[in-house]
């Protein structure tokens, strides 16, 4: 297998990253969806935190913060799906199904909540922001916790090495 | 005691049946210590139907006496105790003794009679008794009451005689007691010198010597000094003379405090060792005994265990906690109490832990200080123990054993013995020295801890190592389960596993004849109890079926398929030693589903017989072989005839033509050797080390002239002799013969002009076929080439008719044929063992068993002259492809690395004696090598199948038999996979057949191109196997275990189906509910933050992925799919898993497969397709659903999944998988999931913080 050989690459892995971790990184030149972290490529990040701010445009987007106790992450969901030419190339009842359940993820981001975010890193007026791909609500407070230590882990283990 | 029945011993054979009996009604009291039956019987256990003893049905009691033994009574022991009323005597054992009863009536309370016809009767196992005279006060609260008992009056109260010579007196503990031994020896009597035996046996007393003790103290003084005492010095009594009566009596004292006075000193000559001083019994010795018996702890090795079996005779017993009692020692015979379910105390027995690689146990070596006393009688109803006294030979060269190696000797005298004395160091040899000797210089005679001789390997009987191989091979296979099936067709089958086991795994050694089976044809491994099926690479056309192959160096091979039948295995199943000693009938029944095969080379196995069978070349063989013309002959292939029956006693045929060449052989001057190996009885291939005697080319030239002369002119027109042949080619020749005999000779090879009219013979056919009694005489390789002898009368060389369509030539037992092989001069061994590059490609990080090895094995192997041998290969490869077509070639791929096509035009001709015309009039047939990825059967009247057949025509006009089997092959041939159907007898597979090896298919039927990718064997077809692929499967069992904490980021593939099983009750547990939808393969992208892989998954796990069986369905009710769930329950509404049934009621199966990116959770789009091939698309509720459930296993928290690294048989049928589904494989690692865990957040933060992250 060619991808055994090779080093794994992190381009398209979910990275675990803390707020000031993920502010770290910079966009690779000519390349706006790819960023640098330690030298290497990514473009997907994990990250968990408490939904500090709320900004719902209904039927376009919510943008909204997460706040993990290093740094605010803005993010941000997309709830056009059925209406933007962007998903145009998309299967139109794979994009229902998708738009459906951006509609309930929005409802469940709640201010206080904490959520874990699974998505792509972007630039936007020059400011860093994730394009929500997944949202889960955690409710067990030692998510949280495992979040931490698991990004600490991976930063020591794979990030930056 | 009113109501209480008084028996007699007669009373008691009169019943004729062992039993119990009680004076008290209820449940029988045993012993006075709880009772301990076996612990639960294994299932396979034959004990397992053991039952109580039978109770009589009320009160009684037995009165009697009790006595020392004597030898009236007729038992083999002569040393039981023995119990008497007026009618009859029987032998008898005790709980709680007492030696004031002896020679007392006693009321026996509670009893088991065994009855048995080696002894007078039976045997009474008294369990609780008391004194009938009550008055003679056995209470046992009276301490520092002494009784003394004379050892040779009958009468234990009368006053011992006086004697004026010096008596001796001592106090100690008794430490062991020897069995009673016979000395001849000659008594001076009044009247005349008479011989007679003297019977005895020696007890080894720990004295004291301390100040009490020497001086003449009272008895009771030194009883009363228990503290000042200190038994220190070893003492040797010898009760002999009437005194060996009291041999039970001692043993019972065994750890008990005695005073003995009365003895006198003698100095003891044994052997040529100093004399010794001993004590011995006189007239006036009396044993004193302290009422209340206090026992002290024995410092040599005791034991006390509960028998779970006796083996062999009785000299190995079972006891619970794999402790093995070794009794071997003939003069000790333990009690007839010693039955199953007895509760035994042994003293003074050797404890030896062996290191066998293959169990752990302890092994309890009695010797002669060794003492056994029943210490609670068994409940049960087994048979006593009756030791045998006759001593073989075996026996007897078991006793010089050391008891680790001792254990494994019980088998058929003669080769084991032979075998042992062979195989094993002098160091575990011990000298014997007789009962006497042996007891008094114990710690020379036998070490307590004796050397383990290292290099010690088990032998076992083939049905116990089958027996063994079963529960291994079953416990290895049973997680099967969890493997990837195989999809065929459209359907979904489970794949049969095998596991791999190196003989050093193992550690046994394996002993037995080569025969090849008559009733399946195939080469077996024999012994007396067994057979099991071998493959062996480098075994020649003929081999000494008399040989005894010891084999040390091979591999095991199991394979097998969870629908086994498997049976609930308990640990004492799967006991080495218990299997070994409890054989499960000759031959045991197989389990008929799995299938066990050995592979070994024969030249790394050891004759173990030669003495036997001394390796000498038989008179006839010289004779055929040393000298003559040969024809060689090339086989093209095997030809069944059509088949009436399923019995291998029918003609079977295989192809052969008559190549352009012959061979002389001089064999007067050839010379004739035992190979040096033989020496050391090896067998095997010995064309290497017969270099140094090869003759030397020229000579070989010079002595072909003379021969040419002599053999050839003679036949035929001398002056076109010559002229007719176009190489003349000096070699010599390496022959093997049978008993492994090899020998060389000088000859020449001579090659006939192309177009030559010239003939050797008066008439001779090009091709023809050779015709085998049955299946089991043909095991000549396709494309193999063999010698037949030129003989003027035979019938190849006397065919009148050559332009008759059909010759065939019987195959008897006396027909020369032997195959043959060449090699230059330049090379010294055949290295070419699996040459082909292609053939390995798929198994090539794996070791590889080869199987057909091409010219490396031979009964004749040629050296000739490096530039000549290019010219007899290309004459092969001509016919080889003689007849070749174009390339075959396979969709877009060419096929002609591994495939060999031609049109059969020359079965055609034949096929009128075979029953074959018109049968295949417009086929292809090929041969095709490559690797098995799967073998399957069909399903009998599979809807699938019945299509597929309808394709191929009926295959009753391809000759097939009606008890055939549907099989599918699929093989991976030039980097994608063919299926081979084909409804065949079971016998075309040779042994070793099925996945993971790399086999060449001759004569199968192209159905292509209108069945794309597809052959078909047919009853012509035959199958060589080039190699089995060989993991090691102890690094996979654990080392590739992988264990991720990660997330689902996408479905790669998902196959639903509807489940066959119905599951009613719809408001139990979801969690331990079975799953209604089958999920035959799942492909899920998994990412832990540092790394993604394909993680591959079925049933349960790919549920548990899917979050099939969690109660909300966010997805589900996110995409308004619950609008549509009106009147549904609750509960039921709310599982995915009903939805899910409800679709797949409609469609039966559904297939989902990834058509964007796979590593964005809501970057997914789908294609779906029904069972009927029909795509689902937007507009269908089906498909959102499907969709939902996709992106409902994406938005999750974490798994715990346990994977395992596929092995290339596997990634191969994934492979195929995809490739039927026209999608790539993605760029990932891709793992088997084993098992997959829900997170708990706390603890695997404590956990990453106790490991410090």
């Amino acid at each position: 297998m060619a991808a055994q050989a090779q080093p794994p690459s992190l381009l398209n892995i979910h990275l675990k990253l803390l707020g000031f971790s993920l502010r770290s990184i910079t966009p690779f030149p000519n390349c706006p969806s790819v960023f640098n972290l330690n030298g290497k490529q990514i473009s997907r990040v994990e990250v968990l935190g408490v939904v500090t701010s709320r900004d719902h445009k209904p039927g376009r987007f919510l943008r909204f913060t997460l706040d993990d106790g290093t740094d605010s992450i803005t993010c941000v969901l997309w709830l056009n799906h059925l209406t933007s030419s962007f998903f145009a190339t998309r299967q139109p009842a794979t994009l229902r199904v998708i738009s459906d359940l951006s509609k309930s993820f929005a409802d469940d981001l709640r201010l206080g909540k904490v959520a874990r975010v699974r998505g792509r890193v972007s630039i936007f007026r020059g400011d860093l922001q994730v394009t929500v791909s997944d949202v889960v609500i955690e409710t067990d407070p030692n998510a949280e916790t495992l979040h931490r230590l698991d990004c600490i882990s991976l930063a020591r283990r794979c990030y930056f090495r | 005691m009113q109501g209480v029945k008084f028996l007699t011993v007669s009373d008691l054979l009169h019943y004729g049946y062992s039993h119990t009996g009680s004076s008290t009604p209820g449940p029988p009291l045993i012993s006075d210590q709880p009772p301990q039956p076996p612990s639960a019987p294994s299932t396979s256990n034959p004990n397992r139907d053991l039952e109580p003893l039978p109770q009589l049905d009320y009160p009684a009691i037995l009165v009697g006496t009790l006595r020392l033994p004597t030898l009236t009574l007729k038992c083999s022991l002569w040393k039981c105790l023995q119990f008497s009323d007026d009618s009859v005597t029987v032998c008898c054992d005790i709980v709680g003794f007492d030696p004031r009863a002896i020679g007392k009536k006693i009321n026996v309370l509670t009893w088991n009679f065994i009855i048995s016809d080696h002894l007078s009767g039976g045997i009474l196992e008294i369990v609780k008794w008391d004194l009938s005279d009550s008055s003679h006060g056995l209470s046992r609260c009276s301490s520092l009451i002494v009784d003394s008992f004379p050892l040779v009056s009958n009468l234990i109260e009368c006053v011992p005689k006086t004697s004026n010579a010096k008596s001796y007196r001592i106090h100690g503990i008794i430490e062991a007691v020897s069995p009673v031994s016979i000395i001849p020896c000659s008594v001076e009597e009044s009247s005349s010198n008479q011989s007679i035996n003297l019977r005895g046996f020696q007890v080894r007393i720990m004295t004291c010597e301390c100040k009490l003790c020497r001086y003449e103290e009272s008895v009771r003084v030194l009883f009363e000094a228990t503290d000042s005492h200190s038994f220190t010095a070893p003492v040797f009594v010898y009760f002999c003379g009437p005194a060996w009566c009291w041999h039970p009596v001692l043993t019972k004292l065994i750890g008990n405090v005695v005073t003995i006075s009365g003895l006198k000193k003698k100095l003891i000559l044994m052997e040529k060792q100093e004399p010794f001083l001993m004590l011995v019994t006189a007239d006036n010795t009396i044993l004193h005994l302290p009422r209340l018996l206090k026992k002290r702890t024995v410092a040599c090795g005791s034991h006390e265990g509960t028998v779970k079996n006796v083996y062999m005779q009785g000299m190995v017993v079972e006891l619970d906690e794999e402790v093995w009692l070794l009794l071997t020692n003939q003069s000790l015979m333990p009690s007839h109490g010693l039955r199953i379910g007895a509760v035994i105390s042994i003293r003074n027995a050797h404890f030896v832990v062996p290191q066998f690689s293959w169990a752990k146990f302890i092994v309890l070596g009695a010797c002669v200080n060794t003492s056994i006393i029943v210490k609670s009688f068994s409940p049960l109803k087994t048979r006593c123990l009756i030791v045998s006294q006759s001593q073989s030979q075996l026996e007897n060269f078991i006793e010089v054993l050391g008891f680790s190696t001792r254990l494994w000797y019980f088998q058929n005298e003669g080769l084991v013995q032979m075998f042992a004395r062979s195989h094993l160091h002098s160091s575990v040899f011990r000298a014997r020295h007789g009962v006497l000797m042996e007891f008094v210089k114990h710690e020379s005679c036998c070490t307590a801890t004796e050397p383990y001789p290292g290099n010690l390997k088990l032998v076992v009987p083939i049905s116990s190592f089958i027996h063994h191989c079963e529960n291994f091979g079953i416990k290895a296979l049973l997680p099967s389960d969890n493997i990837l099936p195989v999809s065929c067709v459209g359907k979904y089958y489970q794949r049969s596993k095998r596991k791999v086991f190196r003989s050093e795994d193992l550690g046994i050694i394996l002993v037995g004849l080569l025969k090849i089976s008559p009733s399946s044809g195939k080469l077996q491994l024999v012994d007396m109890t067994d057979s099991i099926d071998v493959v062996i690479p480098d075994l020649p056309s003929f081999w000494d079926h008399n040989s005894i192959f010891e084999v040390i160096d091979y591999f095991l091979i199991v394979e097998g398929m969870h629908e086994l039948d498997l049976p609930e295995l308990s640990s004492d199943d799967s006991s080495l030693p218990r299997s070994i000693f409890q054989p499960q009938g000759f031959p045991s029944p197989r389990k008929s589903n799995l299938k066990i095969f050995v592979y070994f080379h024969l030249r790394n196995t050891t004759c173990r017989n030669r003495p036997i069978y001394p390796p000498i070349a038989s008179e006839d063989e010289l004779n055929d072989t040393k000298s003559g013309k040969f024809h060689l002959i090339y086989i093209t292939r095997r030809v069944r005839p059509t088949c009436h029956s399923m019995k291998l006693e029918r003609s079977v045929f295989a192809e052969a033509i008559v190549m352009p060449w012959y061979l002389f052989l001089a064999g007067q001057d050839g010379s004739t050797h035992q190979d040096k190996v033989l020496i050391d009885c090896t067998v095997g291939n010995h064309a290497d080390h017969s270099s140094s005697k090869r003759q030397k080319i020229d000579c070989a030239s010079t002595l072909s002239g003379t021969c040419f002369k002599d053999n050839f002119c003679r036949c035929g027109d001398q002056s076109c002799l010559r002229t007719s042949f176009s190489h003349e080619i000096p070699c010599s020749a390496t022959i093997q013969g049978v008993n492994n005999f090899i020998f060389t000779s000088s000859g020449t090879l001579y090659r006939i002009k192309a177009n030559e009219k010239f003939k050797v013979c008066k008439g001779r056919a090009k091709r023809f076929f050779l015709a085998f009694a049955s299946e089991c005489d043909l095991k000549y390789q396709i494309g193999g080439v063999y010698l037949m002898k030129h003989h003027k009368e035979g019938r190849l060389c006397n065919i009148k008719n050559v332009s008759l369509k059909v010759v065939t030539i019987p195959i008897t037992p006396g027909t020369y044929l032997r195959r043959l092989s060449f090699s230059s001069e330049d090379l010294t061994t055949d290295t070419s063992l699996h040459n082909s590059s292609l053939c390995n490609e798929v198994f090539m990080k794996d070791q590889v068993l080869a199987v057909a090895s091409g010219s490396s094995i031979s009964d004749i192997h040629l050296h000739v002259s490096s530039s000549l041998t290019g010219l007899f290969e290309s004459d092969i490869k001509e016919l080889r492809n003689g007849k070749n077509v174009s390339d075959a070639t396979l969709g877009r791929f060419s096929l002609s690395l591994g495939m060999n096509t031609r049109m059969n035009a020359n079965l055609e001709d034949n096929s009128g004696l075979l029953g074959h015309s018109h049968i295949f009039p417009a086929r292809k047939f090929t041969s095709l090598c490559g690797d098995i990825i799967a073998v399957h059967s069909f399903d009998q009247g599979s809807s699938d199948m019945c299509s597929s057949r309808a394709d191929y025509g009926d295959h009753g006009q391809y000759g097939f038999c009606d008890r055939t089997k549907n099989f599918c092959i699929h093989v991976s041939v030039a980097n994608q996979t063919v299926k081979i159907f084909g409804f065949v007898n079971q016998y075309l597979f040779p042994t070793g057949f099925g996945p993971g090896i790399n086999a060449t298919f001759h004569q199968i039927l192209d159905l292509r191109p209108r069945v794309p990718s597809t052959l078909m064997l047919t009853s012509e077809s035959s199958i060589v196997i080039n190699s089995i692929r060989a993991v090691d499967e102890t690094q996979i069992s654990d080392g590739n275990l992988k264990r991720f904490r990660c997330r689902v980021v996408a479905v790669y593939v998902l196959v639903l189906e509807k489940s066959n099983r119905n599951c009613d009750d719809l408001n139990s547990n979801m969690q331990s509910r079975p799953l209604s939808v089958d999920i035959p393969l799942a492909c899920f992208i998994l990412d832990d933050g540092s790394c993604s892989w394909c993680c591959w998954a079925n049933a349960e796990r790919a549920a548990t992925l899917l979050r099939l069986k969690e109660y909300q369905l966010s997805g589900c009710e996110a995409s308004g799919y619950k609008r549509r769930l009106v009147g549904v329950p609750n509960t039921t509404r709310a599982s995915t898993m009903h939805h899910l049934e409800r679709i797949l009621e409609k469609h039966d199966r559904i297939t989902v497969k990834s058509c964007r990116s796979v590593f964005d959770p809501f970057d997914q789009d789908f294609t779906v397709t029904a069972g009927s091939g029909r795509a689902l698309i937007g507009l269908d509720d089906d498909f959102d659903l499907v969709a939902s459930v996709i992106f409902n296993a994406c938005i999750n928290t974490f798994w715990t999944v346990v994977t395992e690294v596929m092995d290339s048989n596997a990634v191969n049928l994934l492979k195929e998988h995809l490739e039927d589904m026209q999608m790539p494989m993605p760029c990932m690692e891709n793992l088997w999931a084993r098992e997959v865990l829900s997170v708990n957040h706390a603890t695997e933060a404590r956990e990453m913080l106790q490991n410090n992250l």
